[in-house]
Parts: structure tokens; sequence; C-alpha cells
């Protein structure tokens, strides 16, 4: 055996020779079965992809590029002092009144950065789901506030749009209890003004509508559709609205029991939706009709009443921001009610959405508004909803799987096969009709 | 390499905000080098649907992708060698030499060509029964024609183990292909 055959730096010295990097070909060397064997690989005829199957990977490679999502635009405070001054000046000063130029700031200016910046730090401030949630929809609507002043300017900046959507998903996948129905209502709102703007930039030619297809909501949450019950009954002085839900679900029938608020009030003064089951439910409530109910309330108008201006407010609480002084008489679009029926949520002939205590509005402008009862919202279905109603009880008794055929029959053939059928009666053992999910506590107000 | 390295950082970055021209050409730059690492390491038809995986990975990869020191090609090979390895891992299948006498399809095919095919299926069916180190050495130094400190960087070694691990792969690949040199005709790669 030669030297080289042993030594792999002499190999490596005698393979430059013969097969010198980068150069096709080799010299003619004999002796050596190494050199040899590698000799035989650099002469092979190399695969190559044909110009067919170099077509076909470059469409599949460019097909993946059309599907890749554009990297989010995720601007982020990366050194800690400008973290720890954003902190600073947001628990000292909050959000509008420490910057307001920076928070009037837009997409482009220098100081968007450090808006978009100092709203990374309000969400990591944001103590409980419900804060967080709220933050988000505060950020969905400053991305809104953003993209009305850009149309107004004859702009259109669809990842503003996009932001907006994100920070409303995001606010809905907080784990929130007391006031979801809240959020939900704001987000529900949120995602019809992003829509009016969308539309508004489609009008006006600054976007083709196959370039915002993504940022309109399918056909099935048009908001065209007719709600079929009314969150805005308090606002009727004239009477004072009832909505009964009646679930009369029969024993022998599967079919969801039906739970039907009436559209308008009758002359009952006593606000209290009934539930009253005449057998042991058999079956499942239904949550199909509660997303319309609850998002799609009928615009109303309203004055603001009273003997001095009124407040309105970025949430349904005295402890939210108070974000517009309104005369009495002033006009104001009613769009939805707090889950409480104490607060109404208006739109300002600005635009702008708020919060009103519902004993300040009346549908009159001069006549005052008696002081609201409780408001039934028609959303007990719901099962991330709860109703806080008296005498509220149809999720008392969901999931009774008595009268459902399917599940029963496979119980009972479990229980008849022979023992020792392990495998089977293991495969079986996992409830297989769960119910709807439990119930969550009752809201405190 | 076919771009001098700015040039090819200019198209990375292009390639990673989405431009597909820039895409296009990174793949069609690539394509044949990343295909011929492939195709002697699994079957010819596999090895056509993998290149296609690599460079779906790579747009994949783009946008986390961060240049450096390190060789954009030596990214491609990473995922490439990736590939290679879920495929064995996946088809737990290798291409086995069997003996038959009628091989109804190539009698239409010229000899010569015949000939080729075989001498690849012949090297590929050997390198396969060398370490995944070993194979990658072997085709960046013999079909690539990469120095061995191009190829120490690819694998990130030192040249001194490149030397070894290449001593090493070429001392086995003599002697499997000394083995199967009688029995050359009737080598044949099976594919499912």
């Amino acid at each position: 055996m030669n030297d080289h055959e042993q030594n792999p730096g002499q190999l490596a010295d005698l393979l430059d020779t013969v097969l010198p990097p980068h150069q096709a070909g080799a010299l003619p060397f004999d002796g050596s079965d190494l050199v040899q064997a590698a000799e035989r690989l650099a002469n092979a005829p190399h695969p190559t992809l044909s110009p067919e199957a170099m077509a076909r990977i470059q469409k599949q490679v460019i097909q993946a590029a059309r599907q890749q999502q554009p990297p989010r635009r995720i601007i982020r405070l990366d050194t800690p002092l400008l973290r720890w001054a954003a902190v600073f000046v947001l628990v000292f000063f909050g959000f509008r009144a420490a910057v307001p130029a920076v928070a009037s700031s837009l997409p482009g200016s220098p100081l968007y950065t450090v808006k978009r910046g100092v709203e990374s730090v309000e969400l990591l401030l944001a103590a409980s789901p419900s804060t967080k949630a709220n933050v988000y929809l505060d950020q969905a609507e400053r991305r809104l506030d953003e993209s009305q002043t850009l149309l107004e300017n004859s702009q259109f900046d669809h990842q503003l749009i996009q932001d907006a959507h994100d920070d409303i998903s995001q606010s809905l996948q907080q784990e929130v209890i007391d006031t979801y129905t809240l959020i939900e209502a704001r987000a529900a709102q949120l995602r019809a003004d992003a829509d009016r703007v969308v539309r508004a930039a489609i009008a006006a030619g600054l976007v083709q509508p196959e370039d915002v297809s993504d940022l309109l909501p399918l056909p099935t949450v048009t908001p065209t559709t007719v709600p079929t019950a009314t969150l805005t009954a308090t606002v009727q002085p004239s009477a004072t609205p009832t909505v009964t839900a009646t679930s009369t679900p029969s024993p022998t029938n599967t079919s969801l029991p039906t739970a039907i608020p009436t559209e308008r009030p009758t002359l009952v003064p006593t606000v209290v939706p009934t539930t009253v089951p005449t057998n042991q439910p058999t079956a499942i409530p239904t949550v199909v009709n509660t997303p319309v109910v609850e998002i799609q309330p009928i615009p109303d108008t309203g004055y603001i009443t009273g003997d001095g201006s009124v407040n309105v407010r970025k949430g349904p609480g005295t402890e939210f921001e108070i974000i517009a002084v309104l005369p009495p008489g002033t006009p104001i679009q009613i769009i939805g009610k707090s889950e409480t029926g104490d607060w109404e949520h208006v739109r300002l002939a600005n635009g702008r959405a708020g919060w009103i205590l519902a004993s300040l509005v009346s549908d009159n402008p001069t006549a005052p508004q008696p002081s609201g009862g409780v408001q039934p919202d028609g959303n007990c279905d719901h099962p991330g909803n709860y109703c806080n109603a008296p005498g509220q009880q149809k999720n008392d008794t969901p999931g009774n799987n008595g009268a459902t055929p399917g599940p029963n029959k496979d119980k009972t053939d479990k229980v008849d096969h022979p023992p020792g059928n392990d495998t089977n009666n293991g495969r079986d053992d996992p409830p297989n009709n769960p119910g709807p999910p439990p119930d969550k506590p009752p809201k405190d107000k | 390499m076919l771009q001098p390295p700015t040039d090819l950082a200019r198209l990375i970055r292009k390639a990673q905000s989405g431009d597909e021209n820039a895409i296009a050409s990174l793949y069609q730059e690539h394509a044949q080098q990343i295909y011929r690492y492939i195709a002697y390491r699994v079957p010819a038809p596999d090895a056509e649907d993998l290149t296609g995986e690599v460079f779906v990975r790579m747009v994949e990869g783009l946008p986390s992708y961060r240049i450096t020191e390190v060789p954009f090609e030596a990214w491609l090979y990473r995922i490439a060698a990736a590939r290679v390895a879920d495929y064995y891992r996946y088809h737990k299948r290798r291409v086995e030499v069997e003996l038959d006498d009628e091989t109804p399809e190539t009698e239409l095919m010229p000899e010569e060509q015949l000939l080729e095919r075989q001498e690849v299926e012949v090297l590929r069916e050997a390198i396969q029964q060398l370490s995944p180190e070993q194979q990658s050495i072997l085709v960046w130094r013999f079909v690539e024609r990469k120095s061995h400190e191009e190829v120490a960087e690819l694998l990130n070694r030192s040249v001194s183990s490149v030397k070894t691990i290449q001593h090493r792969a070429l001392t086995q690949l003599a002697k499997l292909l000394g083995t199967q040199k009688e029995s050359r005709h009737y080598l044949r790669g099976r594919h499912e």
C-alpha cells in the first residue's frame, strides 16, 4: 500500500494535484485505488435536473413564497433604557395625557415608532386578561383612527387595518371571564369601523377591492343582517321592554329548544326574561343565533338629556377615561348597550364610539329619560356568556342526553360486552357526548 | 459561487422581502448543486421531490435567515442534509442490489445512456453505504470540486478532520466499488 493510502494529509495533497479544486477533469493517475475511486466519482456523468423539473420546482417554490405571510411589522423597544423610560411615562402620565404629539403621530413619522413602542409597554403593563383585552382594543382603535386620518389625506395603509384586525383577534383570545360580552361588543364595533374605512378607501379609489379582500368580512357577518332581538329597548320611553325567551323542548324531539326573544317590547313593566322548561330538556341550547344578536345591535338615535353636560367615556363605567363632553340635546347614535343596561354604547357625530350612562340618554330631545332598569341582553345561549337576569334558567340543564339515541345505544352496547373486552371498553370509556362548556360564574358588576 | 458575495447578499435581502424574482434567482443559482448533492444520496425521482422541498423550506426560512460569514449555500446544504436524513428516517429503505434478468424498460434505452445511468447508480449505491458526513465530503470534494478549506467551512470542521474523513471515505468507497465491479451490469436501483 502506498504512503498516501495510509496518510490522510498525503492523500489530500495528491488529490489536489490529480483533481484540482474548481477545475473539470482529472490528471491521469494510476496505482492508487483511493485516487481512482475519487476520479471515478469526479468523472461520472453527474445527475442534473431536467428543464421541465427545474420549471416545475420553481413554480412550487414561487407558490410557497406567495403563501408566505408577509412579516408583520412589529416595532419593539429593544433597549432596556427606552423600555423603562416608556414604562415611566405610562405609569405617571398615561398614554394620551403625557405624549399627545406621540399619540397623534401617523405611520411614517419618527414619533410613530415611539408610539408603537409605548404600546408594546402598555400591553406589558396590563395585569389582567380583561385589561389586556381592552388595551388591544384601544390599540386597534388607534390604528383605525390613524387609518381614518390617512383616509382624509387620501391615503390608505393596508397594514394598519391588518394590525387593527390582529389586535381585535388578540383581544378576543384573552381569557376574560367577567366582561367578555363587553369585549366582544367593542371588538365587533371596531371590526365594523375597520370595514367602513376599507370600503371608504375603495370608494375613494385609494385601493382596489381585490387588494383588500383579506380585510373585508365574509358574507356571513355582513352588517346588513337584521338581528332578531333589540338591545336598545330602554331608550324607548313609551314602553319598558320585555324579552321573553321561552324554552319548550320536547322529550321526544332532539331538535334544539327555541329561544325567541321578541323584537319589540310589550307593555309589561317588568324586565324579566323568562325561561320555562316544561320538562327536563333533552337537547342542547343552540349557540347559533347568539353572535348575531350580540354583534349586530340596531343603531338608533338618542339625545343627551339632563341639566348639564354629559361625559362620554371609553368604557361602560366611571372608571373609564372621558373621551368627550356633550351638552344636553346633542344627538347621538346608539349602537349598543352594556350588559347590565346601565350604559349606552354610542357613536358621536365625529364617528368616534363611546359609552354614556343610560339614564342620561333619551330618544327625545327634551323629555327626560327614566332611569334604566335591568336590560335583557339575549345572550344567554352563548357559551362564552351568561345571563345575570333573575329567573334565567336556560343553561341549568344543558347536555341532558336522555333522548339522544346515538350515545345511549353505544353505552348499552358497552354494558352488554362480555367481560374481558377491555380494548373496546377502554376506547368507549371517555364520555362521547360532552355537553356544552360549563357555565361561567355569575358576573360581578 | 456564481455571484460575488455582495450581489448574493443583495439578492438574499430582496428575497427576504418577498421579491419573487429574487427568490427565483436564488433557486436557479443553487438548484443543480443541491440536486446533485441529493441525487448521489437518494434515488433520482425522490431526489427531485426533495430538491423542491429544500427550496420551499428556503422560502419559509428566509425571513429569519441572517447573512453571516458562513456561505449561503452552507445553509441550503444543511436544509438538504436534513431532508435526506428525514427521507431515510421515514422511508427506511435502502436501494438494494438485485439480480434481475428481465430489464424491459432499459432495453429501449441507448446503450451509452444506460451505461451512464448505471455508473451514477453504482456510485450512488456505494456512497449511500457511507456515513452522512462522508457522503457530503465526497460529493463536495469530487462532484462539486470544492477545496478542503471550503468543505471544512461547509461542514464547520477543521481542514485536517476533513482530510481524515475524506481518507476514510475514499478507502471505503474504493472497497465498495472494487467488490461491485464484477457484477456491475446487474446493478439497478429499485424505485418504488
